[in-house]
């Protein structure tokens, strides 16, 4: 009797423990898929705040490109769906750098539900000419000359002695010569010309062919004096190569005229041993200027003379350099003024990163490197032991026509 | 003895019986309760996970087009309505383009479906520049 009660017992507390068990398992299957819809429910949030937080990646770029100088930090609300916070910085960073890194709110900054963080490096590189030196009506050279880029103008190019044109850079495809003049000696080799492998001469002056040789009467005269590299030659050229360069200078003055800049309405003649800090301004002269001897510029600039009148528009004297003694981060720029020398005078023992702009001449006389680019509306005279070597600014200036180039190096998430 | 041991096993199974279904419909009933509640719960999910990717979908489209071409009239799509039918549920996808600066624009990208007659939606933005 016992025996059997006890067996009833034992299967309904069993079905008791069995029911047990799968309420608990019923109990954890709900808050499994209640957690699960939690889950999601924030997954979504997390995903508004991180298209918010790309937007700020995005804002934070398209500021640069108006101004280099950016850093934020910007808080902006992205059409009342959320908020974020962006701010740039360049510390430890390659030249043209910039870290952005941009923090996603949703649906606000200050009661946010959720937030995410992004940060992307950004290489901006400001539009530069594609040639080391331009000049509208004709570039000289004379001797012990490196250029480092392309020589182009839509005048007659004269080559001195020993002139080496070289790529701008190891793997380059630039070192070439090219005058869109029509004229005979178009490319007028005077003196021992050293060129590399597969480049190009090209002139639309008159043709081998049709003057018989190389004679004076053609678009590229004495081509013997070519010592090395074998270049192409091409006379009569009707390619794109040799188009006209338009409208100079390459500078936006607009553009540049809007950036922060300082204005200076005398004549100013700074004298010899002086620092000058450009502190990342435009420092813009509506009578010229002069540095005289023993210059330092300090941080990074341009130097601009828009109007005036006397021999230089802008001259640096001699033993003008950067801290140290290395280059200089300018820019020298005269769109205005009546010059009886030159725009430009670039006298000895200069080192400049920048571009050297002029509206009717720019001169480099002698012992004077620039990394960058040398152009005129008129004339480029390069005199003795110059090196000009094709390479981005130093400091920005907006460029007409030049394209400039943003890349996305990296995007991560914090 | 065996009549005896019959009435004893009787009475115990009909009472056992009674309690278990008894106990068994309770908890029963209380858990299709909760179940009901989570399904349409997990539903729920299903369709705003849906809705999302249907928006981030196009973000992601509009992003890799390029500048000019986001919110112009040979855009497909862009500021219009399109509807498409997702695990057997309807989801409407506006994609609105503003224009903040020449070089700046927004996108603002809403979903909206129903459930149990209810109007659901979910909506992403962002900024798209006009990189160099």
């Amino acid at each position: 009797m016992l025996d059997i009660r006890g067996e009833k017992g034992i299967a309904l507390v069993l079905a008791v423990v069995l029911l047990c068990v799968l309420s608990i398992l019923a109990i954890a299957m709900v808050f499994l898929s209640r957690y699960e819809t939690r889950f999601l429910v924030k997954e979504k949030l997390s995903d508004a705040a991180l298209y918010i937080a790309d937007g700020g990646v995005e804002y934070a770029i398209n500021e640069l490109q108006k101004d280099l100088s950016y850093r934020g930090p910007t808080t902006y609300t992205v059409g009342g769906r959320g908020q974020f916070i962006v701010f740039v910085s360049t510390q430890g960073q390659p030249s043209d750098y910039y870290v952005i890194t941009s923090t996603g709110y949703v649906p606000s900054i200050s009661s946010a539900r959720e937030t995410r963080t992004i940060t992307s490096v950004v290489n901006i590189i400001p539009g530069t000419p594609s040639y080391a030196v331009g000049a509208k009506d004709g570039i000289t050279v004379a001797s012990n000359i490196t250029v480092k880029g392309d020589l182009r103008s839509d005048g007659q190019i004269v080559l001195g002695s020993n002139v080496f044109i070289e790529p701008s850079e190891p793997g380059a495809s630039d070192g070439s010569i090219y005058t869109s003049t029509g004229i005979a000696k178009g490319v007028y080799i005077t003196g021992n010309l050293y060129m590399q492998p597969g480049r190009e001469i090209k002139s639309r002056g008159p043709t081998n062919a049709s003057q018989g040789g190389d004679t004076p009467g053609t678009g590229i005269y004495q081509e013997s004096r070519i010592k090395s590299g074998d270049p192409l030659i091409v006379e009569g050229d009707t390619s794109s190569d040799t188009a006209s360069l338009g409208s100079f200078s390459s500078v936006d003055l607009g553009g540049l005229d809007s950036m922060d800049k300082i204005v200076y309405d005398n004549y100013m003649n700074y004298e010899a041993n002086e620092t000058f800090d450009l502190a990342g301004k435009v420092h813009k002269f509506t009578q010229g200027v002069r540095f005289s001897s023993n210059i330092t510029f300090v941080g990074e600039g341009t130097i601009w003379v828009t109007g005036g009148s006397g021999t230089y528009g802008l001259e640096l004297c001699s033993n003008v350099y950067g801290p140290g003694g290395g280059y200089a981060d300018v820019n020298l720029i005269v769109s205005g003024g009546t010059w009886t020398g030159a725009d430009i005078m670039i006298n000895s023992n200069v080192k400049i990163n920048g571009l050297v702009s002029g509206k009717t001449e720019v001169d480099a006389n002698s012992n004077v490197t620039i990394k960058g680019v040398i152009e005129s509306g008129g004339t480029v005279n390069v005199n003795s032991n110059v090196t000009i070597e094709w390479s981005e600014f130093g400091f920005e200036v907006p460029i007409v026509g030049a394209s400039p180039t943003t890349v996305v190096k990296s995007w991560q998430e914090l | 003895m065996a009549m005896a041991t019959r009435n004893l096993y009787k009475g115990f199974t009909y009472i056992e019986l009674v309690l278990a279904l008894t106990i068994i419909a309770c908890i029963v009933l209380a858990f299709t309760h909760l179940f009901l509640n989570t399904s349409i719960s997990v539903t729920s999910a299903q369709y705003e996970t849906l809705a999302c990717n249907f928006a981030g979908d196009k973000m992601e489209e509009i992003k890799n087009e390029s500048f000019d071409g986001i919110g112009s009239p040979w855009y497909p799509n862009a500021w219009e309505t399109e509807t498409e039918t997702l695990s057997g549920k309807t989801f409407t996808r506006t994609v609105t383009i503003s224009q903040l600066e020449t070089s700046l624009k927004r996108v603002d990208i809403g979903v909206t479906w129903s459930e149990g007659g209810e109007s659901k939606n979910i909506d992403i933005s962002s900024l798209i520049v006009d990189r160099w």
